[in-house]
Formats: C-alpha cells, sequence, structure tokens
C-alpha cells in the first residue's frame, strides 16, 4: 500500500469497459488505492502537482487519519499552499481551524489544570497533545486532540485527585467495576470529565498499566522530566517523548489513529533527532525499561512508511529487538492494513479485522491472561446485558453518534 | 452542463458510478445506486451544474441498499460521507431525505472556511435578509413564501458568511417543509412545484420545493446581509414587527451560529459585525401575504 519510491503523481490504470483510463471514474477508483497521503506526508512539495480528483481523495485519507490540520500546517510549512486549487485550500484551512479549536482549548484547559492543582503536587508534566502545544513542539500545530494528558507522582495521587474534583471534574463512568478496573489495572485515574466544559483529563502516574509485561517506574519519567519555559509546567525528556508516544501506537490498543501517531512519531525524530543526548538516551532507555519491541517497530514504520531519518547505527542496534520473522511478517500485514488510508468509496474500507487483532494484541500485552479473560469475559456479559430491551430503553438518552470515547480503556 | 442536461438514464447512470455536482461554492460528489432516490433528485436538482472533472469534491456522499450478512431479510439503506457509515435508513422511498440529511451535516461539520448560521436567508436586488430560528418558528415556510414571490433563494438551511468581505455565499437547494406548511404552501402558492413530498420520516412528512432556476443560476453571485428578520407563525396573531437591539440581534445570530466556537475570535467579530451592520427584527404573523409584504418594507 505504501507504494514506496513510486511518486509518479499520474495514476495510470486501466479503464474498465474500455473507458479511456484517465476518465474521472477510473482515476478516482485508482487513485483510491494507494495512500497519496502518505507520498504528501513525505514529499509536500508534491501537493503542488496534484489535480483536482487526486485533491479529493487526498482530503479524505488526511480527515479520515485525524491528520487534515496537520497537513494544511505541514503544506503551509513547506510554501505549497498558494499552489493548491483554491477549493481544496479551503478545505484545507477549514480543518486548521477545527485543529486551531482544539489548540485554543488544550492551552485553557492546561491552565485550569494548572491552577487547581497548585499546592497538590510539584511538578505537572503534559503528556503528548498537550505537551506538544504548551511546549511549542511544532506537530502541535494543526493536530487534532481530545484530552488534556498529565503525568504526576504517584504518592501525590490523592491530593491531585481531590484538588481536581474541587475544581469540577468528576469521573467519567461511574460503574465500580470499570472504577476498580483503572484503580487496579491501569497506568491512569479513570479519566474525569469537567462538569460545566465536558473536557476530559486523564491523570497518569506512569506509561504503561503496572499489570503488563514492561515496567517503568512513574519516578524516573519525572526525574527526568525538562521544564517548559516560562510556565512552571514540565514535558517529559526528548527520549521518553518518544517512547511514550511508540508505547502507546505499538503496545496499547490506539492503532485506530494509528497514523496520526505515526506522524507525531516521525515529527519528534526530526525534531530531536540532531540531539547529542537523544537516540543514545533512546536505545538506553529502551533496553533498561525493556522497550526494545515497541521501539522497534516505531522506527521501524516511521522508516518505511513516512522515511523518517533514522541513524543506520540506531537501527542496527534495534535488530536484535526485532521480532522473529513470521511475526514481522504478520506485523508488517496488520500494521499496513490498519495505517490503509480511508478511500471515499465505502466498499474499499475495510480493515476492520486488522484493527480488532491488533487491539486484541494490544490487551494480551497489557495483562496476563487469566486477568485478560476476566476482563474481557465482564466486557462481554456487559455488552449482552446492554442487548436486552430493557437496558436499550435506559440507554436511549444517550443517542445515535454517542462516541465510545474510552475505547481503549477498557 | 446542467443536471437536467442529462436524461434520466444518463443521470442514473452517472449516479450509480459518481456524479459530482456544484451546489453554491461546494462540490458534492454523489454515487447512489437506490433507484427510488434517482427521480426526486434529478428533478430536485436539475438547475444545478455539474462540476468540472478537475474540481475536487468537497464531500463524498454515498448512498446503497446495504445487505448485512446476519440479517439478510432486511435490505437497509447505509449513507457514507467521505467512504465511512453515517446513517442507515429502514425505507429505500426515504433515500432522498435522507441524503439531504446527511449532506447538511457533512457541511455543517466541514465548512469553516465560512461562518456558517443556521439561517435561511433570500436577496431581493442584491440585498439578503436573513432569517434565523429555531425548527418549527415557521422559518422555511417564510422563505419559500419569499422564494415564491419572486425573492432570490441564497440558502434555505445555511447562512454562509464569508470571512474576508462579510458577503453572503449562495447555497441554494431545495426548500424543505414540514407537514403542514406542505399545505399551506400549496395553498399560497399553487405553481409552486414540489418535486419530492416523503411521508414517514422521523419528521413527518417532509417536502422539497424544487430552488427557482434564476437562483440556481446566479449560485455564484454573493450577496451583502442588509437585515436580520427573526419569524414566529402565530394561529391568528396580526402581523407585526418589531425592531430588537444590537445586542438582542447578537444574540439571536449567535444561538443559530453552527460554527461560532470553531471560528473562536475569527467568528465573533464576523458575528458582532454582521449584527453591527444588519438591523434585527421580530415578525410575528399568522398570514403568508403579510409577512411578505412586512419583510419586503423591512428590507427595503
Amino acid at each position: 500500500m505504501s507504494g514506496r519510491g513510486a511518486d509518479a503523481v499520474a495514476v495510470p490504470a486501466a479503464g474498465p469497459e474500455g473507458r479511456p483510463a484517465d476518465s474521472p471514474p477510473a482515476r478516482f477508483a485508482a487513485a483510491t488505492r494507494e495512500s497519496l497521503l502518505l507520498r504528501v506526508l513525505r514529499r509536500p512539495q508534491i501537493a503542488a502537482e496534484l489535480g483536482g480528483a487526486d485533491w479529493g481523495v487526498l482530503l479524505v485519507q488526511a480527515s479520515g487519519a485525524a491528520l487534515g490540520g496537520r497537513l494544511a500546517a505541514l503544506l503551509e510549512d513547506a510554501g505549497v499552499l498558494d499552489r493548491v486549487p483554491a477549493r481544496a485550500r479551503d478545505r484545507l484551512a477549514a480543518a486548521r481551524r477545527t485543529a486551531d479549536r482544539y489548540e485554543r482549548i488544550t492551552r485553557w484547559e492546561v491552565a485550569c489544570t494548572q491552577r487547581a492543582l497548585r499546592g497538590a503536587t510539584e511538578r505537572i508534566v503534559l503528556l503528548k497533545g498537550a505537551a506538544y502545544v504548551i511546549a511549542g513542539v511544532p506537530i502541535g500545530r494543526g493536530r487534532i486532540m481530545s484530552d488534556v494528558d498529565i503525568l504526576v507522582a504517584r504518592p501525590d495521587l490523592p491530593a491531585v485527585e481531590a484538588a481536581v474534583r474541587v475544581h469540577g471534574w468528576r469521573p467519567v463512568k461511574s460503574d465500580p467495576y470499570d472504577e476498580h478496573y483503572y484503580r487496579e489495572y491501569m497506568h491512569e485515574l479513570p479519566p474525569l470529565v469537567h462538569e460545566e466544559r465536558g473536557t476530559v483529563l486523564d491523570i497518569h502516574h506512569t506509561i504503561v498499566p503496572p499489570t503488563s509485561r514492561l515496567k517503568i517506574a512513574g519516578a524516573d519519567l519525572l526525574a527526568a522530566a525538562e521544564p517548559i519555559g516560562g510556565t512552571g509546567l514540565w514535558r517529559l525528556a526528548p527520549p521518553d517523548m518518544l517512547l511514550h508516544t511508540a508505547i502507546h501506537l505499538f503496545h496499547d490498543g490506539e492503532v485506530f489513529g494509528g497514523l496520526r501517531e505515526l506522524v507525531d512519531l516521525d515529527g519528534l525524530i526530526r525534531l530531536f533527532g540532531a540531539r547529542p543526548d537523544f537516540w543514545p538516551g533512546v536505545v538506553d532507555r529502551a533496553g533498561h525499561r525493556g522497550l526494545g519491541r515497541p521501539l522497534f517497530y516505531a522506527l521501524h514504520y516511521c522508516r518505511h512508511f513516512l522515511e523518517t531519518p533514522v541513524p543506520d547505527m540506531v537501527h542496527a542496534r534495534l535488530a536484535t529487538y526485532a521480532p522473529p520473522a513470521p511475526v514481522r511478517l504478520l506485523m508488517d500485514r496488520l500494521v499496513a492494513a490498519a495505517f490503509a488510508p480511508v478511500s471515499p468509496r465505502p466498499e474499499d474500507n475495510g480493515g476492520a479485522a486488522a484493527r480488532w487483532l491488533l487491539y486484541v494484541r494490544s490487551h494480551w500485552l497489557r495483562m496476563p491472561p487469566l486477568l485478560l479473560a476476566r476482563h474481557l469475559g465482564r466486557k462481554a456479559l456487559v455488552r449482552f446485558a446492554a442487548r436486552t430491551p430493557k437496558a436499550r430503553s435506559t440507554r436511549s438518552g444517550r443517542g445515535r453518534g454517542a462516541p465510545d470515547r474510552r475505547r481503549r480503556g477498557a | 452542463m446542467k443536471v437536467s442536461d442529462l436524461t434520466s438514464d444518463a443521470f442514473a447512470a452517472a449516479l450509480g458510478s459518481g456524479l459530482a455536482v456544484r451546489l453554491g461554492p461546494f462540490v458534492v460528489h454523489w454515487r447512489v445506486t437506490v433507484p427510488a432516490a434517482r427521480g426526486p433528485l434529478h428533478a430536485l436538482y436539475a438547475h444545478h451544474p455539474l462540476a468540472e472533472p478537475d474540481e475536487p469534491p468537497d464531500v463524498y456522499v454515498d448512498c446503497r441498499a446495504h445487505l448485512n450478512p446476519r440479517r439478510p431479510w432486511s435490505r437497509r439503506i447505509h449513507l457514507s460521507i467521505d467512504g465511512r457509515f453515517h446513517a442507515a435508513q429502514a425505507r429505500a422511498q426515504l433515500s432522498v431525505p435522507a441524503l439531504e440529511w446527511t449532506m447538511n451535516w457533512s457541511l455543517a461539520t466541514r465548512a469553516h472556511e465560512y461562518l456558517m448560521l443556521h439561517a435561511a436567508v433570500v436577496a431581493r436586488d442584491g440585498r439578503a435578509v436573513i432569517l434565523p430560528a429555531p425548527p418549527g418558528s415557521g422559518k422555511s415556510t417564510l422563505c419559500g413564501a419569499l422564494v415564491a414571490r419572486g425573492w432570490r433563494l441564497l440558502s434555505d438551511e445555511f447562512t454562509l458568511i464569508r470571512p474576508g468581505d462579510g458577503l453572503i455565499a449562495p447555497l441554494p437547494r431545495p426548500v424543505s417543509l414540514k407537514e403542514g406548511a406542505i399545505a399551506v404552501m400549496r395553498r399560497f402558492a399553487p405553481e409552486h412545484m414540489f418535486a419530492g413530498v416523503f411521508p414517514g420520516t422521523v419528521k413527518g412528512t417532509v417536502g422539497y420545493v424544487l430552488p427557482p432556476a434564476a437562483s440556481v443560476a446566479a449560485q455564484d453571485e454573493p450577496a451583502r446581509p442588509c437585515c436580520v428578520v427573526l419569524p414566529r407563525w402565530r394561529s391568528g396573531a396580526a402581523v407585526r414587527t418589531e425592531a430588537l437591539s444590537r445586542t438582542g440581534t447578537f444574540l439571536a445570530l449567535n444561538r443559530n451560529a453552527v460554527n461560532y466556537s470553531i471560528l473562536g475570535e475569527r467568528g465573533a467579530a464576523l458575528l458582532a459585525g454582521l449584527a453591527g451592520g444588519c438591523p434585527g427584527h421580530r415578525l410575528a404573523y399568522d398570514s403568508l401575504d403579510d409577512a411578505v409584504d412586512a419583510v419586503g418594507g423591512l428590507a427595503a
């Protein structure tokens, strides 16, 4: 699907029923089959040469991967925005405005969180989107983000939770089992939603579930964190930022938004890769914490899909963490399917099976088998109970489009 | 080339493989394989131009019968936006209202290059009257009546304000009338063409009035907003207008702004400019004839 090296803009295709190959339907069908988005992410300059039909497909692929605003920012940086057809430019501007709104909300929420936590904990470490925005990391521009994620010292958790509750955040889930699940098995508190603003705050004490086979002490992350100048806030050390995203993508169940996270990884590497202590830090930490495998996947797929500049030396050292060949082949298949671009044609959008397998895999990695069986059994029971007519009538108030945004949680 | 230049067979074939139509500033790419939808679509969008082959679509809307392998006896209509499932519709006869709602939803959630108001808008002599109102207030009925009396239809659903110059970009599409309003409109303007009446939708009976050819032909010509009228139909009421304060106008526009929060400060500034430049009025009416005259007076 990635078509590496095949960066020709025109996509020749044999037209069905003897139709000329470049008739709009044939071009449409052909262009949807491979990822224009990946080609443009690798080389934004080619956007200047795309035709109208290509743009239609590219914009669907970008918004399908929640990368519309990011694409707009990328094209702006590459200076090709004014060579884009006017209508496509409108779409990009609209996507950018949506992303700008997320940025505004994030800034506001971070300020509110900081105010709420005054005195409750010493270091508030911003994670992911919030860190990119507040620290001015370029990948934060045009990025869609939903929740604010922070990391605090585990001993401070009770004080932190009490403080945010005083300031209006409430647990999203009231189910005692979910509550128990988060507190016992997860690396974060049950997600909190603000009762007036409806925004979600995730409070982490480390970046992997304590039940998973990886062990990362939150204290190490906090100690290595770096201040964000002039804000009183912190972000993870660059190697930890990279590893966090790598874990999220190739260990947690976040394959649904996979490409977006891969773009984050790519951006972090391009930003921090030149720092002399970056790659040694990444390789050391991965070794000590048993993160070699997710890191291998992260760099492997970054290079493969986005041609991210990973030094050969680093890549060679990581080869020891590569999975056995059959596993790797399977992962290549699954990841390619999960990252496959959304097509404007519904019949092209399969990939659900691959995403499901990756989701199952993430749970497998997250907890020991017995616990997993118990957890999934419980979830199945709840889902079954929700199907009975009685339960349905009580659920109807949630509306059709109520997003199941805690998919990765439980 | 216009939709009506295609024979119904050619239109059906094009719809099946993908047909891009220009609706105001947008290009909507339809793929519709439900036979029941073809006739009404062909009629309702007869005056709309087809998009040039090289214009990128703003949205891909797909409508087809979906076979569920677990329930092969029930054929449902699936509507997709940009290749992804959006909504299902149990009855093929109701595909057209479902398509209209799907297009509304897709535009409302993506056209942030404009400040979007949930409001009808009509114009005469280049002066546009914005009719923002919640559903049930008679907004579409009054809009349909004004159009029947020669006003230019800019939009029945969305008022698109251009951030650059504050002008309104027309988006003439079928005017949607519900339940009793359909009979009212038939009495008021018997020559007005309903190109599709669909009983039994979730919103009751829905009827669509064909947008006038002249309004569609002028869909690339923006109009300057001149006043804001909040219509309210009341049985037996004498026609009455009441001027709103500038703040009242701002709040009325704000309540009906679709993407105000997404545009942030820019949205607030645009809305304030609009409220500052366009006097607002409440209009209570019973008789459509009186209401049409009253709007004419306010816009003069």
